[in-house]
């Protein structure tokens, strides 16, 4: 039994040893990746002197370029591929944690992003941010299932490894290869990946066929006020905006006007802008939008310009 | 409490301490208690349950002899129970009743935890009482214990009086013992958290969604099936076999290489072992002695007979009932072209008759278990006419990479990668990897490997319910 009990407790340093090296490595793997928008930003500076934030529809539908030939402020798009509110207030903590604070934020909000049935808190984005004291409060409040294994060596990678193994692997052939530039804009933009459903218009209200009733998130609420409330707390001016909603679509959500009306008071309370596009002529029409809410790359176009000319005119001249 | 959570590692380790520590006299009791928490925790529901069947059973089995009456009681008190268990547990509701102004709505998997698997333990019981093939149990803690025992509640492997009652001493677990059970409980974590986990949601994707895919797609979500199904269920005994061990007891194997057979008669001597076994003595050799007179005839009544009883089993549908069709036909083609195929055999070269086999015995297994998976017989159906139908895609990514490895992005490709060469590794290495799991010594590297690829690419956020938990 004393052999079996030794080999045991040799089993179980090494693997607590190779777990800690692990850990370091991919660690070092995630930070190199520079597709990870989490380590890109923490790698460059980036230093912009406005900042649009949000999910995918930030993302996808907000070009920099276009904002920055109206303004003449250097915009760089911290939006996020499938996030909430909680992903975004983490994301603009860890900028202004290494940046320069921007002038203006504009934060994306619809009645999908209050509704937890639309995108999720990606919990293994921060995997290696964990053991920051504000990292770790949102990972106990979002995902404490996970957040609770922490402690374990390399468990903060291993509970999410079908999400990170492939960033690490691509993170190692970028520290190899010296490979700098993301698969991403330099100025953060993505273009949107949906180009099958850009040729079938006609799927895009089937979304919503039965019509949809939006659910107010409380968490949501709780993050959307804890994102603007630190932007305030570095004097940044926040504008909440909501981008072009295919007409058609609003007929089958019957409560988005109570939804809209709750994040206007919201914004009240904070006292900014939520700013709406929704009666945008692009709105009308299907060959703009690959999803209800998600624009193509030509109606990111003439929307990102409009947004340009809203920012000049109306916020820079306040 | 699932084998493949930490709550339940947590549990195992007290449990083996405390029982390799605990005086000789109170160790069986232990384990009784043990066992009480690991099902109570289920549900109380499943508790009294296991109780209830265990005490009847007993009483009966104690009084049974010469009484056929009786025995006929106690059989269709065990088989009704099965049955119902199965019919409720394929409704959705389970069963609601209403008692004046509260409702109730006692979901059937909760109820019966492990019904179906013990309940075959106590008709062998009574049956080998009643035929004075053995005599009843002095001890109803000994009793209980063999219908409750932790490592073997949940889904087998299904013991008979005489494999697991004989091991109920207060002897201590040996250091072998120990170190073997190690061994083993790591082989299947790794096959239910690498493996079977990880296959789970292409599998998922293709049978819910059957009129969607081309045949090439279908035929790729089968056979991820039965490999799914292969790797979680051989997991979960060699967890169970690998817990049981750490306590001191050995329990009945449940595979042997199945996927390795040559023949589908071959395959169900390979295949969840304890329950085939258990057909066979008290369905299958029953069925072919009474009908004796008839020679071959007999034997395909017997095998019909076997498949029908083990289609009510495992539950109550269409599905299940072509699926033992499947086998059915499978093995009576088999026993009128058994000479043919043995003058086959020594014709052609070993290696091509045997690789010629495998592929054959895995693809008929593989079509019955459409059946198996499938949610209906038409949805069933359906997937077998779109192997049948565009078997080519016609757009790769969107047709055929984007729903194995579920969006088909870059990442989930890798991960679609992944499990398919680590799947293929271990079914190439599975011999040495059983025999690794059956070593009787602490083998450090090993362990190492395991726990590092457990680690490294098991699943833990999504982790499934064992497949056969259902039944």
């Amino acid at each position: 039994m004393r052999s079996v009990l030794g080999k045991l407790l040799v089993s179980f340093i090494v693997i607590w040893i190779a777990l800690l090296g692990l850990s370091k490595l991919y660690d070092f793997a995630l930070l190199h990746n520079s597709n990870v928008k989490a380590s890109y930003i923490q790698k460059n500076k980036i230093d912009a002197d406005l900042l649009i934030l949000g999910t995918c529809q930030a993302v996808w539908i907000v070009q920099p370029s276009l904002i920055e030939k109206h303004t003449q402020l250097k915009t760089y798009n911290l939006g996020l591929n499938n996030s909430d509110f909680s992903d975004n207030y983490l994301y603009l903590y860890m900028y202004l944690k290494r940046n320069k604070t921007p002038e203006y934020l504009f934060l994306y909000i619809s009645p999908e992003t209050m509704d937890l049935h639309y995108s999720a808190f990606n919990t293994y984005r921060f995997a290696t941010f964990v053991g920051d004291a504000v990292v770790d409060s949102v990972l106990k409040d979002c995902d404490n299932n996970y957040f609770k294994w922490t402690s374990i060596p390399f468990m903060r990678y291993a509970y999410y490894n079908n999400n990170v193994n492939f960033d690490v692997m691509q993170g190692l052939k970028h520290f190899l290869t010296n490979k700098t530039t993301p698969h991403f804009k330099d100025n953060g933009y993505e273009q949107a990946i949906h180009p099958i459903k850009e040729t079938d218009p006609n799927a895009v209200v089937q979304i919503y066929p039965d019509g949809f009733v939006f659910t107010w998130s409380d968490l949501r609420e709780k993050y959307l006020r804890k994102t603007i409330e630190l932007a305030q707390q570095h004097n940044i001016k926040v504008t909440l905006y909501e981008s072009p909603l295919l007409k058609e679509a609003i007929l089958h959500l019957p409560n988005r006007m109570e939804m809209l009306r709750k994040i206007k008071s919201v914004a009240e309370e904070y006292g900014i802008e939520f700013v709406q596009f929704e009666n945008m002529k692009i709105a009308d029409s299907s060959k703009y939008f690959f999803s209800s809410v998600g624009l193509t790359t030509k109606g990111s176009v003439i929307f990102s310009d409009s947004l340009g000319k809203y920012i000049k005119n109306k916020i820079m001249k306040k | 409490m699932q084998f493949n959570s930490f709550l339940f590692l947590f549990f195992l380790l007290t449990v083996v301490i405390l029982n390799y520590f605990l005086s000789s006299r109170y160790r069986l009791s232990f384990l009784l208690f043990s066992s009480f928490v690991f099902i109570g925790y289920f549900s109380l529901a499943s508790l009294v349950a296991v109780l209830f069947f265990s005490i009847v059973n007993f009483y009966i089995a104690k009084n049974i002899s010469g009484r056929s009456f009786l025995y006929v009681i106690s059989l269709l008190f065990n088989v009704s129970a099965i049955v119902l268990f199965n019919y409720f547990n394929t409704s959705t509701q389970g069963i609601s009743f209403k008692l004046s102004e509260v409702s109730f709505n006692i979901g059937s998997f909760i109820v019966a935890l492990g019904l179906s698997f013990y309940s075959l333990q106590n008709i062998a019981y009574i049956t080998d009482i009643y035929f004075k093939r053995s005599t009843p149990q002095h001890s109803i803690l000994k009793y209980v214990l063999y219908n409750s025992f932790f490592p073997k509640v949940v889904s087998g492997p299904v013991l008979l009086p005489n494999e697991l009652m004989p091991q109920m001493s207060d002897n201590r677990p040996s250091a072998q013992m120990l170190a073997s059970g190690i061994n083993r409980l790591l082989t299947g974590l790794l096959k239910k958290m690498v493996i079977a986990d990880r296959l789970f949601p292409a599998v998922q994707e293709i049978f819910d969604t059957p009129e969607t895919y081309n045949g090439l797609t279908t035929l790729a979500g089968v056979y991820l099936f039965t490999l799914q199904l292969y790797f979680d269920f051989s997991g979960y005994t060699d967890m169970a076999l690998g817990a049981a061990k750490m306590l001191g007891y050995d329990l009945k194997e449940n595979f042997n290489l199945p996927l390795r057979s040559l023949s589908i008669t071959e395959f169900w001597r390979r295949w969840h072992i304890s329950l085939i076994s258990w057909f066979s003595n008290y369905i299958y050799y029953p069925v072919v002695y009474r009908l004796r007179a008839y020679k071959k005839t007999a034997v395909f009544i017997g095998v019909a007979a076997t498949f029908l009883v083990s289609a009510v089993w495992h539950g109550i549908g269409l599905t299940f009932l072509l699926w033992a069709l499947c086998h059915v036909i499978y093995m009576s083609f088999e026993l009128l072209t058994k000479s043919f195929r043995t003058n086959l055999s020594v014709r052609v070269p070993v290696m091509f008759y045997k690789l010629f086999s495998i592929f054959i015995v895995f693809n008929a297994v593989c079509f019955s278990n459409i059946f198996f998976r499938a949610h209906s017989a038409t949805h069933a159906f359906q997937l077998i006419k779109n192997i049948f139908s565009n078997f080519i895609p016609t757009n790769w990514m969107r047709d055929f990479v984007a729903p194995l490895a579920q969006s088909g992005n870059l990442n989930e490709l890798f991960n679609g990668i992944t499990t398919v060469v680590i799947t293929l590794l271990v079914l190439l290495f599975e011999r040495s990897l059983t025999k690794k799991g059956n070593e009787t010594k602490i083998n450090i590297g090993y362990i190492i490997m395991c726990v590092m690829l457990i680690m490294v690419f098991g699943v833990f956020s999504n982790a499934e319910r064992f497949i056969y938990m259902q039944f």
